[in-house]
């Protein structure tokens, strides 16, 4: 038997509700031993109900007409927090696209000088915590103008630059998949490098590469969470902080925050899987020049997070210049770290095997086990 | 350039204790995530709608919303509800049980472990889900024809679970497995934000404590260079080890 998907979702919407709602009625709204005491149990039925009860009253109230002490509706907040998110997300994922399909390439490049520096870059961003990489970015560089640095252009910066080195292995898994006797026939064809690559190699890589990029989306979606930690203010310390400073509806606001966080990323996980599903099939020709569909879409998303930044800054026409004016030096600031990281690691990885000539007899070790491996396991 | 290594060389101590705590958090926790996810995962492929019902419930409402996010609940909404209710307090709990092993002296009195042990149980409980999923693609990976045989030869279900498909998945798992390993080690870094003094929260008080942006980057540096060395090397090992199963899986036939 086959549910719908809104209904499961819906369902699991309603027993969250309720598992919190249990949870919220029965920690705070004065709550003591004594009064549990003397309405019963806690495992009474009719305890709960009431409690539970309350706790659906408080929690509409919250969705709708509650205001904090400064007379701002609650739901604002959220909304606030919602559009922050929305902002980092699509603002650093097409940024972290088109730098990892730089990377990317630079693996491809049959110069060691690009190749090596990209891995370092790769494996470091990989294999340190992205929380850390905030904190050193924005710590670190505070020596920096205002302008330069400040939490909207660190994040941006520490998003980008991380999920560039995701996208890298994910575009070059996809460069890879494609045969090879594509770029062959397009140079046969007479085609340059860069017209193979942009009409050949890049319209067949995005179908492969769709699907775990979306999933990076949902990812960096959840990610950006962190950047709670360098005072901005999203959905996450949002939805945790407004229950610091009222807290008889903690609970209230965790649920709102946990629906949010669900509605964004379960449709688009399933976005993912019937992206998947349709690119994978046989039957998929698309007959629009795919490559350039891409470009308009990561334009597109880029102008959806300046839009929903302005929205969060306040909605006014005065608020558009200084919004492009910090994207620019978001972008300006995640590039000259990357450039710097490129040269500092490429010289940390590249020098020394160079060096000691260390690289070049691992390559040679390898080929040979690679030459000897088939035959040897013929020959079992 | 001395001063560098002054600083660096009075954090040594702190440092090595917030090593200590990061590898005890993540090994910790990949225990009790390995704990959720098995039945959760085999739970995803149960015959049973309910017990389908229930794993899909935690798993996709987990890796629906963020670590951070969970972290917080469970540190500061969780152990409230829990103490108000059960009156149940992780301090009394683990000094109780550190008393019952004669080593109470261990106790951190100053710090307490309740954050620690609230942030392990979230951490744990969001790995289970991701686990949970990994586990569910290994086990569909196993080949039909291996459960049809172990149950016609007279195998229980939980037989063959046990002894036919488990150690196969198990094989196929271990890539992806090692993958969200590393990625724990990385977020046992978001304990900072409860105040468990692990690697990050050590090297970032002393980040605040000082306004020169060159010791700054040195700390920075040392800690990343730890991440790394602890990550890339989980990481070479998995690589290795899955180079030597395949070629033991070539070999067997």
């Amino acid at each position: 038997m086959r549910i719908p998907p809104a209904i499961r979702f819906l369902g699991m919407v309603a027993i969250l509700v309720l598992i919190f709602g249990t949870c919220g009625s029965l920690t705070l709204g004065a709550l003591d031993k004594a009064q549990t005491a003397a309405a019963g149990s806690l495992f009474d039925p009719g305890f709960l109900a009431a409690r539970v009860g309350h706790f659906l009253q408080v929690l509409g109230s919250v969705l709708t007409t509650a205001t904090d002490r400064n007379g701002i509706p609650l739901r604002q907040y959220f909304l606030l927090g919602l559009a922050l998110t929305v902002t980092f997300c699509f603002i650093a994922m097409p940024l972290g696209i088109v730098l990892g399909f730089v990377l990317a390439l630079m693996l491809r490049s049959r110069l060691r000088v690009l190749r090596v520096p990209a891995r370092a870059y790769v494996e470091f961003f990989r294999n340190t915590p992205l929380l850390v990489q905030l904190l050193a970015i924005y710590w670190g560089l505070l020596f920096l103008p205002a302008w330069l640095l400040n939490p909207f252009t660190a994040g941006i910066a520490t998003l980008t630059l991380n999920y560039a080195a995701y996208e890298c292995e994910n575009i070059r898994a996809g460069l890879a998949a494609v045969d090879r006797g594509q770029g062959e026939a397009a140079a046969a064809l007479g085609l340059s490098n860069w017209q193979a690559l942009r009409l050949v190699v890049v319209p067949q890589t995005i179908s492969i590469v769709l699907p775990p990029v979306l999933n990076d989306f949902i990812y960096m979606f959840k990610d950006s969470s962190i950047l709670s930690l360098v005072t901005i203010v999203e959905l996450t310390s949002q939805s945790t902080g407004l229950g610091r400073r009222i807290p008889t509806m903690t609970w209230q606001f965790i649920i709102i925050g946990a629906l949010i966080y669900l509605a964004m990323s379960l449709p688009l996980g399933r976005l993912a899987r019937a992206a998947e599903a349709r690119l994978k099939s046989v039957t998929f020709m698309p007959k629009r020049d795919l490559t350039l569909t891409a470009v308009q879409v990561l334009v597109a998303s880029e102008v959806v997070g300046l839009v929903a930044a302005i929205l969060a800054g306040g909605a006014s026409f005065g608020a558009i210049l200084p919004h492009v004016g910090q994207l620019v030096a978001a972008i300006g600031l995640t590039l000259t770290i990357m450039l710097f990281v490129l040269v500092l690691l490429g010289g940390v990885a590249y020098i020394p095997s160079r060096l000691l000539g260390l690289r070049k007899r691992a390559d040679r070790q390898d080929r040979q086990a690679r030459e000897r491996e088939p035959v040897a396991l013929a020959q079992k | 350039m001395g001063i560098v290594f002054k600083t660096l060389e009075v954090l040594l101590p702190a440092l090595a204790t917030g090593v200590a705590i990061t590898l005890v958090s993540t090994v910790l926790s990949i225990i009790l995530a390995m704990m959720l996810a098995i039945p959760a995962g085999l739970g995803r492929l149960s015959k049973s709608p309910i017990i389908r019902s229930i794993s899909a419930f935690y798993v996709e409402t987990i890796r629906g919303t963020p670590l951070l996010f969970q972290l917080l609940v469970w540190v500061f909404a969780v152990k409230l509800l829990l103490l108000v209710l059960f009156d149940f307090n992780a301090d009394t709990v683990v000094y109780s049980l550190l008393t019952a092993l004669n080593s109470n002296a261990l106790f951190p009195v100053s710090t307490g472990v309740s954050g620690f042990v609230f942030a392990i149980i979230a951490l744990s409980v969001n790995y289970g889900a991701y686990l949970a999923e990994v586990v569910r693609a290994g086990v569909l990976a196993v080949d039909q024809g291996q459960t049809e045989a172990a149950l016609s030869l007279g195998l229980s279900r939980f037989q063959v679970t046990r002894y036919v498909v488990l150690p196969q998945a198990l094989r196929i798992m271990i890539p992806p497995l090692t993958n969200n390993f590393i990625t724990l080690v990385q977020d046992t870094s978001f304990f900072l934000t409860v105040g468990v003094w692990e690697m990050a929260l050590v090297v970032q008080t002393a980040v605040q404590a000082t306004s020169s942006p060159l010791i700054r980057w040195s700390l920075y540096a040392v800690e990343l260079a730890l991440y790394f060395v602890i990550c890339y090397s989980l990481a070479t090992i998995s690589r290795r080890f899955e180079k030597r199963l395949a070629v033991s899986t070539a070999g067997a036939h």
